[in-house]
């Protein structure tokens, strides 16, 4: 069945007239009454149009607050970022601000790093990004971030490995 | 291009770390005969290379700050939705809209409770927790008067008559949209967000504009110096404190007034600082979230009486 099946689609239409409403009231609730809930909400039904699965879901409120709360996620982790952008703005000299859309860009392609980084800790993706883009070697980066080598090189590794699976995927 | 094996991944790896040591052209024989020795390694060795264009976006010091930064914050708010897993999340906030056409309206929050209240000029008010607020409008003035906690004012345009915020210490005409009025014992404060505000002291002659991204003390004899505004100091009207570098006895401050009951802090530990964000709404998950980053321990004696301690030292 693909998404453009009827059946699925008339599933995918109850599911929207019966739970919408609540999810929304869900959603608010978790974003503390937030303008976005309206957004997520949306995003949410609009993730189930791929499934095929529909017409057995049991528990549906279960499964939309599953798929409502990734989108929360990274709903937070976006806007914690965000933030730290426009904090790290401030501290430039307002001449030197970017536009509104070169700001948007710049947010996007940051998000992108973000999620490339993962779960990194704050100084395995320093000493990570000092190797990478800076090009400074583990004595160098040991000596800046205040630990061994030792623990430059696994802060490498870890990097690495973290990078390479958000670009290509699991290694098998 | 699909991921290599696990295995091959770990030596290619290794080969990164050990060959960053290396100056450029002084690979060893052992690493071409291993590059050589099967495709999967060369196209291993191509990916890990192709990383650092990936990373390109973060070469700039603004962008650099932003990505290190700020991760503790976000972890935080990653363990705090994964408690939300198991259904904290259900006690909800009282963020209610209600329309008030008429004068000399009371508006009132309990402990934990926030209220959003759009008046009848379309200004609109946020209640924070346990606050109260009386509301006069006349010919004359849109008078608020807050008795008691804090209010995130944001005035509308359009209305000829002046828009003020009366306290025991004095009163706050709006210059402009949007400011924070918190009462704190024998004093008022200020904060303003957009615009200006004139303070003006009930037992003085003193009035003082008060600028967008300042704050200030208003006792009821003169005002204090102006400072900058704390960062997100209004972040509580959308269910967050937001903290940056403040001490744990001040973080918690901000956070009992959300609870009900006894919230008591070790002098020990009371000046560790934190930063982060943590949920108003559910003031127990905000506790769980402060002992995740710092060395405290969470002691709950029973559901209103709860100690913030040392954490307990590692066994020896």
């Amino acid at each position: 069945m693909s998404a453009g099946d009827p059946t699925q689609q008339h599933v995918l239409g109850l599911l929207y007239r019966d739970h919408r409403e609540w999810l929304l009231g869900w959603l608010r609730k978790s974003l503390y009454g937030h303008e976005r809930a309206e957004d997520l909400s949306q995003d949410t039904f609009v993730r189930l149009l791929g499934r095929t699965d529909l017409a057995e879901v049991r528990e549906p409120r279960a499964l939309l607050t599953t798929i409502a709360r990734g989108l929360l996620v990274d709903h937070f982790r976006r806007s914690a970022l965000e933030r730290s952008y426009l904090d790290a703005l401030q501290g430039q000299p307002e001449t030197s601000h970017p536009s509104p859309e070169e700001q948007a860009i710049a947010l996007q392609a940051l998000q992108e790093v973000d999620r490339l980084l993962g779960n990194l800790s704050v100084k395995a993706r320093q000493a990570f990004l000092l190797n990478r883009l800076d090009g400074l070697g583990h004595a160098e980066i040991a000596e800046r971030l205040g630990v061994s080598v030792s623990r430059v090189r696994q802060y490498l590794a870890q990097g690495l490995r973290q990078c390479y699976v958000a670009v290509y995927g699991e290694a098998q | 291009m699909s991921a290599v094996s696990a295995r091959v991944l770990d030596v290619a790896i290794e080969w990164q770390l050990r060959l960053d040591n290396l100056p450029q052209a002084a690979a060893p024989a052992d690493f071409h005969a291993w590059l050589a020795a099967d495709p999967e390694h060369a196209r291993a060795w191509q990916q890990l290379n192709a990383l650092s264009s990936h990373l390109a976006p973060a070469a700039t010091p603004l962008m650099r700050r932003a990505l290190l930064s700020q991760p503790s914050s976000r972890r935080l708010s990653r363990a705090l939705l994964s408690l939300s897993l198991l259904g904290a999340l259900t006690l909800g906030l009282l963020a209610n809209q209600r329309p008030l056409t008429d004068y000399l309206a009371d508006a009132r929050t309990g402990a934990g409770e926030q209220l959003e209240l759009r008046l009848s000029d379309n200004s609109q008010v946020t209640l924070n927790s346990a606050s109260a607020l009386d509301i006069d409008f006349d010919a004359e003035q849109r008078l608020l008067t807050l008795r008691s906690g804090e209010i995130l004012v944001q005035t509308a345009p359009g209305d000829k008559r002046p828009f003020v915020v009366a306290t025991a210490q004095g009163r706050l005409r709006a210059l402009g949209t949007r400011f924070l009025v918190r009462r704190d014992g024998d004093r008022t404060h200020l904060t303003v967000l957009q615009s200006a505000v004139a303070a003006h002291p009930s037992n003085s002659d003193q009035t003082r504009v008060i600028q967008a991204g300042q704050q200030v003390d208003m006792l009821s004899t003169g005002l204090g110096s102006s400072k900058p505004a704390a960062p997100a100091a209004d972040a509580w009207s959308r269910g967050m404190l937001v903290a940056e570098g403040q001490r744990l006895d001040q973080v918690l401050a901000q956070l009992s007034p959300y609870r009900t009951g006894y919230l008591g802090v070790d002098p020990r530990i009371a000046g560790l600082t934190i930063s982060g964000s943590f949920p108003l709404h559910d003031s127990d998950l905000a506790l769980d979230a402060l002992a995740l980053s710092l060395p405290i321990r969470i002691e709950r004696v029973q559901p209103w009486w709860v100690r913030v301690v040392p954490a307990a030292p590692a066994s020896p």
